[in-house]
C-alpha cells in the first residue's frame, strides 16, 4: 500500500505540472495583459506599450515567461491582479467561501445518493424506488441556475412570507459587514442561514445523478452470491444489507464522486452567480475575465485543476484501500 | 469476394445484418455457394424450432419499442419538434417583432386585438413565438455540437484504441490534461475570446469542440477490449485494412454506447448552452435560443414569472425525453440492467 500511495502522489504531482502548462498556454493565448491600457483615452504612445512588456516580461518566449509564472506559483506568489494587489491573498479568501458551498452540497449529495440509491434498489419497482426515480430525473433535466432561480424566488421567499421572518437568505455568502461588528457565533450562524439555499441547490442537483449511479451499483450487488450466502447462513436481512451490500455497493461511487469535483466546481460558479456569492465564480468571471485580469485567472485555474487532480488521487487512494484486488495487481 | 466471407466472422452486429435479412423474408433458402461451413441452422426451411428466429438488432428494436418509459420519450420528443418547426406554420407570430404596446403582458392577454397566449417579454415580443423558435435554434446547436464531437471523439478514441502504444499515450493524456480544468471553464475561457461569436452556431462550434472527451474514453475502451476478439483477428488475416477494421467492425460493434452517448451529449450540449447563456459567454441577446429564454426568464422570475415558468417548463420536457430515449436505448442494448434480480 505504501509504494502504491508513493506511485500515485507522484503521478499526480507530474500530471499537476503538465495541467500548468497547459493552464498557462491557454490563458497566455486567450488573454491580453495590456488590455486595459489600449482603451484608454487619449490612447497611450507605443513607447509605453514596449516599455510595459518588458517591464512585466511579455516579450520574452512563451516557456520563459512560463516558468518564471510557476516559480511564483509554487512558493504562493501568484502575482498581482490589475489594480496591484496580490492574487494569492484574494483568492483564498474566495476559496474559504466557495470550498463551504461545494463540500457541504457534496456532503449532502453523497448522503442523499447513498440513501436513496440504496433504497430504492432494495425497493425496486415500488412506490418508493418509482417516486425517487422520477425526483431524479426531474432534477437532472434542470438547468443549474433555474432550479436556484426557483428556489430562491419563490421558495424561499414564499417560507419567509409563511413564517413572517427572513428565516432564508437569498442574497450573498453572509450579511453585509457582519464580520466587522458580530461575535464569532454570530457570523457562524449568518453565513449557515446563507448557505442552506445554495447548497440545497447545488447538492439536490449533484445528488439525482449519483443516487442512480448508486442504485444501479446496489443492484449488482443485490444480486451476488455472497448476499444470498450470507442470508443462507441466517444473517438478518437488515445486516446483510448493510455489511455485505452497501459496503461493496459504495466502491464505485467513490469514482463518480471524485471525477464529479469538476462538475461541482462549475455548478457551484453558476449557483454563486445567482445567489450573488463573493466566491470563486465572481473572482473568475467578473474579476478575471470580464477585465481581462491574466494573473486572476492563471490562478483560478491552477487552484481549480489541483483540486481536480487531488480529488481524483484520493479516490484512487480510496479505491485501493475499499478495494483490495487494485494494489495487489 | 473476400469480403463477403470476411463479413461472416465479423462478430455479432456485422452478422445479424446478414442474419436479419434471412428470417423476415420467411426463411428463404439462402443463394447457393455463399453459405460458409458455420452458417446457422436457422436457414434451412425446417427449423428445429417453430418460433421464427430474430436477430440481435430486431430484438434490440423491439425491446425498445416495448419500452413505455422510453416511447413516452420519443413520443413527447416528437411533438416537441413538431411544436417547434411545424408550430410558427400555424401559429404565424414573427418572434422578432417588437410590439411597444404590448410589453410584459401576461399569458392570455388581448392587447390591441391581438391574443398573446403565453405573454409578452419586456420588450414587446411574444413568448409563444420565441419558445418555437427557441427549439428550432436549440436543435440546431445539439446538432452541430454532436456531430463535431462524435466525429472528433470517434476518431481520437479509434487512433488510441486500435493503436494503442505511444499513441494511445499521447492522446489520451491530453484527454487527461484538459479534464483537469472544470469543462464549464474551458468553455468559458475558449468563448470569452470571441465575443463577436455569441450566436447559436457560435456556442455550438465551441461545445463540440469540446464535448468529445469522455466519448473518446468510451469509445477507447471500447476498441482495447474488441481489438483482442477473435474476428478482428480473422479480419486480419484475410487481409482487411485497418481503416475496414475499424469502420465495418469496431464501430459497429461498439454502436450500442455510441448511441446511448449521443442521447446523453444531446442533452449535456442543451444544457451546456443555457448555462453558457446564463454566465454571458453563451448565445446574447441577438440571437434566440432555450438557454437565451430561460436566462432572461431568470432575470424576471418574480416580476414576470411567466417568463420563468414556460421556458423552463419546456426545457425540462425537451431534457426529460431525450435522458428517456437514452435510457431505454441503453437498456434494449444491455437488458441485464433491467434484469429483475431476486
Amino acid at each position: 500500500m505504501l509504494f502504491f500511495t508513493i506511485r500515485r502522489v507522484l503521478g499526480s504531482i507530474v500530471v499537476l505540472i503538465a495541467s500548468t502548462f497547459l493552464v498557462f498556454l491557454m490563458t497566455a493565448f486567450s488573454f491580453d495583459p495590456l488590455a486595459q491600457y489600449r482603451q484608454r483615452q487619449p490612447a497611450p504612445p507605443p513607447e509605453f506599450f514596449e516599455s510595459l512588456r518588458e517591464r512585466l516580461g511579455l516579450n520574452d518566449p512563451l516557456i520563459v515567461r512560463y516558468f518564471s509564472w510557476l516559480k511564483g506559483a509554487v512558493s504562493g506568489d501568484f502575482g498581482v491582479n490589475i489594480n496591484n494587489i496580490p492574487v494569492a491573498d484574494q483568492l483564498f479568501g474566495r476559496l474559504l467561501v466557495t470550498g463551504r458551498l461545494v463540500i457541504a452540497a457534496m456532503l449532502l449529495a453523497v448522503l442523499l445518493a447513498i440513501v436513496v440509491g440504496v433504497v430504492s434498489a432494495v425497493r425496486q419497482y415500488k412506490a418508493t424506488d418509482y417516486i425517487f426515480t422520477v425526483f431524479a430525473y426531474i432534477l437532472i433535466a434542470l438547468p443549474t441556475f433555474w432550479f436556484a432561480a426557483l428556489l430562491k424566488e419563490f421558495v424561499a421567499i414564499g417560507i419567509n412570507n409563511l413564517a413572517g421572518d427572513k428565516i432564508l437568505f437569498t442574497l450573498g455568502d453572509e450579511t453585509p459587514g457582519i464580520s466587522s461588528y458580530g461575535t464569532t457565533s454570530m457570523i457562524f450562524w449568518d453565513r449557515i442561514g446563507h448557505l442552506v439555499l445554495p447548497t440545497l441547490s447545488l447538492g439536490l442537483l449533484t445528488f439525482a445523478a449519483w443516487s442512480r449511479f448508486q442504485r444501479a451499483s446496489m443492484l449488482d450487488v443485490l444480486s451476488a452470491d455472497y448476499m444470498r450466502l450470507a442470508r443462507a447462513k441466517g444473517l438478518p436481512w437488515s445486516r446483510v444489507i448493510v455489511k455485505h451490500g452497501l459496503r461493496n455497493a459504495l466502491i464505485p461511487l467513490t469514482t463518480v464522486v471524485a471525477i464529479g469535483v469538476g462538475a461541482i466546481f462549475g455548478g457551484a460558479i453558476v449557483t454563486e452567480q445567482v445567489f450573488v456569492w463573493h466566491g470563486m465564480g465572481e473572482y473568475l468571471i467578473q474579476d478575471g475575465i470580464g477585465k481581462n485580469d491574466i494573473n486572476v485567472v492563471l490562478g483560478w485555474l491552477l487552484m481549480a485543476a489541483f483540486f481536480v487532480i487531488l480529488f481524483n488521487l484520493i479516490a484512487d487512494l480510496l479505491y485501493a484501500v475499499l478495494d483490495p484486488r487494485i494494489r495487489l495487481s | 469476394m473476400m469480403s463477403t466471407t470476411e463479413d461472416k466472422l465479423a462478430g455479432p452486429a456485422a452478422r445479424n445484418e446478414t442474419a436479419a435479412v434471412q428470417p423476415g423474408a420467411g426463411g428463404l433458402p439462402p443463394p447457393a455457394g455463399s453459405e460458409g461451413k458455420e452458417s446457422d441452422p436457422s436457414a434451412p426451411i425446417d427449423r428445429e424450432f417453430t418460433v421464427e428466429a430474430r436477430s440481435q438488432r430486431q430484438q434490440i428494436i423491439s425491446r425498445f419499442f416495448h419500452n413505455k418509459l422510453a416511447m413516452t420519450g420519443l413520443i413527447g420528443f416528437f411533438i416537441l419538434l413538431l411544436f417547434g418547426f411545424l408550430g410558427p406554420l400555424v401559429y404565424t407570430v414573427n418572434y422578432v417583432t417588437l410590439n411597444a404596446g404590448a410589453q410584459s403582458v401576461g399569458p392570455g392577454t388581448n392587447q390591441g386585438g391581438r391574443v398573446y397566449p403565453l405573454g409578452s417579454d419586456a420588450i414587446g415580443r411574444d413568448l409563444l413565438a420565441g419558445l418555437m423558435l427557441g427549439i428550432q435554434r436549440s436543435a440546431l446547436v445539439v446538432i452541430i455540437a454532436v456531430v463535431l464531437s462524435l466525429s472528433l471523439g470517434l476518431l481520437v478514441g479509434a487512433l488510441a484504441g486500435y493503436f494503442g502504444s505511444w499513441i494511445d499515450n499521447v492522446l489520451m493524456r491530453i484527454v487527461d490534461l484538459i479534464l483537469t480544468i472544470p469543462l464549464l471553464v474551458v468553455l468559458v475561457i475558449v468563448a470569452s475570446n470571441f465575443e463577436n461569436a455569441k450566436t447559436a452556431v457560435g456556442v455550438a462550434l465551441i461545445l463540440g469542440l469540446f464535448g468529445w472527451l469522455d466519448l473518446s474514453r468510451i469509445v477507447r475502451s471500447q476498441f482495447l477490449s474488441l481489438k483482442e476478439r477473435e474476428f478482428v483477428e480473422a479480419a486480419h488475416a484475410l487481409g482487411a485494412s485497418n481503416w475496414r477494421i475499424i469502420t465495418r467492425h469496431l464501430i459497429p460493434n461498439s454502436l450500442g454506447t455510441i448511441i446511448v452517448w449521443t442521447t446523453l451529449a444531446a442533452a449535456a450540449a442543451i444544457l451546456a448552452e443555457a448555462t453558457l447563456t446564463f454566465l454571458g459567454f453563451g448565445v446574447g441577446p441577438e440571437d434566440t435560443s432555450l438557454g437565451r429564454l430561460i436566462s432572461d426568464g431568470v432575470q424576471a422570475a418574480s416580476t414576470r414569472p411567466w417568463l420563468f415558468y414556460f421556458p423552463g417548463l419546456l426545457f425540462l420536457l425537451i431534457v426529460l425525453a431525450i435522458n428517456l430515449i437514452g435510457d431505454g436505448i441503453r437498456d434494449a442494448f444491455d437488458p441485464s440492467n433491467k434484469r429483475v434480480r431476486a
